[in-house]
């Protein structure tokens, strides 16, 4: 039989996840590429909610937290894509390097 | 202390009221065909002084506390901010029906539906005593102020500002999403109590703690501008436009604070009787590195500060300086420094909007936001420099104006606890910023105009708001005992 | 009746002025000079009122008014007036009346710069008046803003360096003041209410300092903050480089109040604070005040000898001449006490006086290099005769008020430190050698042909000058009634710092 799965399994993988998603965002120019190493971080926050409160005694606020923020990274995400659409369509780039003209 | 439904309602009257001010602005926006500006301001500032009094009205009558299964909290502290909220976002539509950027947009019912869900997050952030309420009414202020910034018709430095905005601040509230994860696995509750609890009841690995703590406090930190997360604040400062700058600068500022004194207060301080705090919980030394972090942000904001040319730009950093300030009222548990931190928005609110304000009225005639476009205004608009003297100097925190007050009343409580170096490290700040408040002061004194340079016309009803700023300024630099008495009381959190 | 109010009619009735002028329209301007002629003349009659009915014999405060203003700090509004205070009001009152004559020929913004100068007079007798410590600092730092803008507006080529030079300067010292303040504050118990006070006479009893700041470090750290504040204004050296500037860019008008009352807030704050609240931190530092006050005395000197332009010479003067009176504070005796406060207010007077006759030469010649002039004299026989009168009093000429003054800040002080009071006196000797190679330079020798037609001396500028003259041959001769005005309070100080 296989072993079962732990918390500390989940809590590894959403380790990764949010390293990850750590990562592309500090490291891609891609506008889009950064919204979604975002979208891993808040991802993997949400694999932790959902398993502490599927393995301890937490209660299932978790799973609704974890509802919840599904609910506005969407709403964050559409708002981010149509930042990005209205500057692209005045700089013809979605580079985040290219977008930095204010400096100081 | 569990309310009932009805309760629970009343308790959050104004947030009520705002609510339906944006579902009639929506409303206004889908049945209209004209941009109507002047209706969607009129419904705007209605409904944000309505809130308001609706507020004062709790304010005074306040008995219960806990709304929605303590979900929130309604008490002075909260209702505090939400004054403050309602009251920025009315200044806000003030500003926003003079300011050049905005009126070129077609949504001024939208622009209403989105300051006033501002304003309800705002409320909200101050009042929730819950993980999932903070990370809620945060994300809907962020959201709001998202769009807020990207709010201009084609203007290419607003939308790239709104764009740093976004991506900065969704990665801080990913930040924010974990820690709050890890936070809710020890504890096994999303209530800020019934962590304060588990924190007293069980030993945690201080590694967890630690972490956990940090990405909450790098999500709040965010919306503070404080140091490290302040790389944001110059850009989108100078993007966004002049109103939505200064409802960032004062009232999500004021949030960011409210929340972050609401979780520390609630969830790792405990309290043994009303009048004493006694920080305990946390095996980590919280304070001192608040304390440093303090003496970083308002150092650096100050520093880089000096050579700003854009005077958007300089008053950002300006106002990083002064998070930094009032992080010092952060970094010592006592009421006195929550009243203090209280005293100082108060008062930083009517300093910084009327800057931004006389900013955005000089933007409008002159069309420029260079500080060596300011030179020789005093001669040309008087009156209109007059003011932003007295702004600028009580931002140094000079007296005889309020911006001192709110620096003695958290230099006292730091002085109080011993905390001396950052008092010093404090008032070597507050001399450095002089020097660049004086760079503005000079050019509009003690330069000359250039050639045919037209008085900034000033109409009334902005004349009239500046007052409205420009009094409480002086007079509370003289009699302050009003805000201090009111400040002291809304530093009770139930 | 009137003794009830009496200091805050005086500190108060030029912000009445303020106000007034600030609703007057700009263009009437004789209205506004009227103005505030009239609203300074009003304070100086006071002040002459409180000089006479002060009751000498008593070293307390008079006058007291004592009301809370903002009670959950124990912030009071106190106000009152003893033998050190005084000839400060007095001669606030009377310079600040002159000066405003002396500001008749600005030419701009007239509203702007008399406002200001209200509000600037109001600031000024607000210190020397305050007890609590609190509105000390408020009226300290109120000062501030006014003096930025009357520099930087209405001075000479280089004023807005000069300016923000004094803000910054000015501005540094007074925010480790504040840090003291607090400190105070914190570590200090009210008999009556057993709270904490910003009360200064509750905090010049020892027992009513708390633990923290009896310890030696602190104390000393405490002493050296606020000194360093004090000694800005006053100004010691190494403290004193932004004055040349300021004095040299400032109006006529504002160098003569600011040499004339500014420098000597330094030197009150020192007495009406350091040392009551610090007194065997005053003690011990004593050696270093007094060899502070021989720096200021002989290097103002020499480098006053080596200025080429009229103000700058006068400027380091007032450096070399503060620096008598830090000396007769350090000496720790009657007789330096006595010395120190007389030369305080002989210096207002005499230094006063020389600015506003910098100010009439430079009215008519627009420049002011010493090397420029020569044989004025013989043109303006009367500007002449009262320039030796104030030079004279300056160096020390036995007769006028300045040698007293200058006497028994040596005498006092030889006691104590013999060695510094010989350098010093060299400082006396290089003094007399600028001052009267000046008058060489600029009055005596052959007349200079460009300087023909100057007009002579006008009715306004005697006016100005006829006063201090008068006061300086006065207190040369008999200066009794001053020695008796200050002589009770002085006597407290020095027991308070133990002696």
């Amino acid at each position: 039989m296989a072993p079962a799965v732990t918390l500390t399994d989940y809590l590894i993988l959403s380790g990764i996840l949010f390293s990850i998603g750590v990562f592309g965002v500090l490291t891609r120019k891609n506008a889009i590429a950064v919204l979604m190493g975002v979208e891993l971080m808040l991802n993997a926050a949400n694999i932790n909610l959902v398993a502490f409160s599927k393995f301890t005694d937490a209660g299932v606020v978790g799973q609704v937290f974890a509802l919840f923020s599904i609910v506005i990274a969407a709403a964050e995400v559409a708002v981010a894509l149509a930042i990005v659409i209205s500057i692209y369509k005045v700089t013809r780039t979605i580079d985040l390097d290219k977008e930095d003209t204010m400096k100081g | 202390m569990q309310t009932g439904l009805t309760r629970s309602l009343v308790l959050i009257a104004p947030e009520l009221i705002a609510a339906l001010t944006a579902l009639i602005a929506l409303m206004g926006a889908m049945l209209t065909k004209r941009s109507g500006a002047k209706e969607a301001f009129s419904i705007g500032i209605i409904g944000m002084l309505g809130a308001a009094a609706a507020t004062v009205i709790l304010y005074e009558r306040l008995t219960l506390n806990t709304a929605f299964h303590a979900l929130v909290t309604i008490d002075p502290f909260s209702l505090f901010f939400s004054l403050i909220a309602y009251v920025s976002v009315l200044y806000v539509l003030l500003m926003a029906m003079d300011s050049r950027e905005l009126k070129d947009t077609q949504g001024s019912w939208e622009l209403v539906a989105i300051l006033s869900g501002f304003g309800i997050g705002m409320s909200l952030m101050a009042s929730s005593t819950n993980l999932l309420m903070i990370y809620l009414s945060m994300e809907l202020l962020s959201v709001m102020s998202y769009l807020l910034v990207s709010y201009t018709r084609g203007a290419r430095r607003s939308k790239e500002a709104g764009l740093k905005y976004i991506i900065y601040g969704s990665i801080a509230s990913g930040f924010m999403l974990y820690g709050m994860s890890l936070l809710y696995g020890m504890a096994h509750s999303l209530s800020l109590g019934d962590i304060l609890i588990a924190f007293i009841n069980h030993g945690y690995p201080r590694i967890t703690v630690y972490v956990a703590t940090l990405f909450v406090l790098t999500g709040f930190g965010f919306k503070i501008v404080m140091v490290p997360m302040h790389m944001w604040a110059p850009d989108v400062y100078e993007g966004a436009p002049t109103p939505v700058t200064a409802l960032l600068a004062v009232a999500s500022k004021a949030a960011g604070f409210a929340v972050i004194m609401r979780f520390f207060y609630t969830a790792y301080i405990s309290s043994v009787s009303v009048t004493h705090y006694y920080a305990n919980v946390s095996p980590i030394r919280w304070l001192l590195i608040v304390a440093v972090v303090a003496a970083f942000t308002m150092t650096i904001g100050n520093i880089v500060a000096i050579p700003q040319n854009n005077i958007k730009r300089m008053l950002a950093y300006s106002s990083i300086a002064h998070a930094g300030y009032m992080l010092i009222g952060l970094s010592i548990v006592s009421r006195a420094a929550v009243s203090a931190v209280l005293l100082y928005l108060a008062v930083y609110f009517f300093m910084n909007m009327g800057a931004f304000f006389i900013v955005m009225i000089v933007d409008n005639s002159i069309h420029s936001e260079d500080i060596d476009h300011y030179s020789g205004l005093a001669q040309v608009s008087p009156g209109l420099s007059a003011a932003m003297t007295v702004f600028l100097f009580s931002l140094t925190g000079l007296p005889p104006f309020a911006g001192f007050i709110g620096k003695v009343v958290v230099f006292l409580a730091a002085i109080d606890k011993g905390l001396y170096w950052l008092v010093i490290v404090a008032v070597v700040n507050t001399v450095v910023s002089l020097y660049y408040y004086a760079r503005v002061i000079k050019k509009m004194y003690l330069e000359t105009p250039p050639e045919g340079v037209q008085p900034v016309r000033v109409g009334l009803v902005p004349a009239l708001i500046i007052i409205s700023l420009l009094v409480p300024t002086i007079l509370f630099g003289v009699w302050w005992t009003p805000l201090q008495s009111f400040a002291h009381f809304s530093s009770f959190m139930y | 009746m009137l003794s009830n109010y009496l200091l805050s009619l005086i500190v108060f009735t030029p912000m009445i002025g303020f106000v007034l002028i600030l609703l007057m329209p700009r263009e009437r301007v004789t209205w506004i000079r009227w103005t505030a002629a009239v609203f300074t003349f009003i304070p100086m009659v006071l002040s002459f009122y409180l000089y006479g009915t002060m009751d000498a014999s008593s070293a307390g405060f008079q006058f007291v008014e004592k009301y809370p203003w903002i009670t959950a700090f124990n912030i009071q509004y106190y106000l009152g007036a003893d033998g050190i205070s005084t000839p400060m009001i007095v001669l606030t009152g009377l310079l600040s009346f002159l000066s405003v004559f002396a500001s008749w020929n600005i030419n701009k913004a007239h509203k702007a710069y008399f406002s200001l100068y209200l509000l600037l007079v109001t600031a000024m007798f607000g210190v020397f008046m305050a007890l609590d410590f609190f509105l000390f600092y408020i009226f300290w730092e109120l000062m501030l803003f006014p003096m930025y803008f009357l520099i930087g507006i209405w001075g000479g080529p280089r004023r807005e360096y000069a300016a923000i030079k004094f803000f910054l300067y000015t501005l540094a010292g007074s925010v480790l003041m504040l840090v003291v303040i607090l400190t105070f504050y914190f570590n200090s118990t009210d008999p009556a209410t057993g709270s904490h006070t910003f009360n200064i006479v509750t905090l010049m009893n020892q027992a009513n300092q708390g633990m923290f700041i009896k310890q030696f470090w602190v104390r000393l750290a405490m002493y050296v903050a606020l000194f360093i504040g004090f000694a800005i204004k006053v100004p010691v050296f190494p403290f004193h480089t932004w004055l040349p500037d300021a004095h040299v860019e400032a109006p006529t008008a504002i160098s003569v109040i600011l040499a004339g009352v500014l420098l000597k807030m330094g030197a009150y704050g020192l007495m009406r604070i350091s040392y009551p609240l610090l007194p065997d931190m005053a003690a011990y530092t004593a050696i270093g005040l007094a060899i502070l006050g021989l720096i200021n005395i002989v290097y103002g000197a020499l480098v006053a000898m080596a200025q080429t332009d009229f103000k700058k010479m006068i400027a380091y003067s007032s450096v070399s001449h503060m620096g008598f009176v830090i000396l007769g504070l350090a000496s720790m005796t009657f007789i330096g006490f006595n010395g120190a406060l007389m030369q305080m207010f002989n210096h207002g007077i005499i230094t006063g006086m020389l600015f506003l006759l910098v100010g009439v030469i430079y009215d008519r010649a627009h420049h002011r290099d010493l090397n420029g002039f020569g044989g004025i004299a013989t043109y303006m026989p009367v500007y002449a005769g009262i320039t030796s009168l104030a030079f004279m009093g300056s160096l020390g000429l036995p007769g006028l008020s300045g040698f007293i003054g200058e006497v028994l800040v040596f005498l006092g002080t030889f006691k104590v430190y013999p060695v510094i009071v010989i350098v010093s006196a060299t400082g006396v000797i290089f003094t007399a050698g600028y001052f009267l190679w000046a008058y060489q330079r600029v009055f005596l020798g052959p007349p200079n042909e460009k300087y023909r037609g100057i007009a002579r001396i006008n009715g306004r500028e005697l006016f100005t000058l006829v006063p201090l003259v008068l006061i300086a041959l006065f207190l040369g001769v008999y200066p009794m009634p001053f020695f008796n005005l200050v002589g009770a309070s002085l006597s407290k100080l020095l027991m308070m710092v133990g002696h």
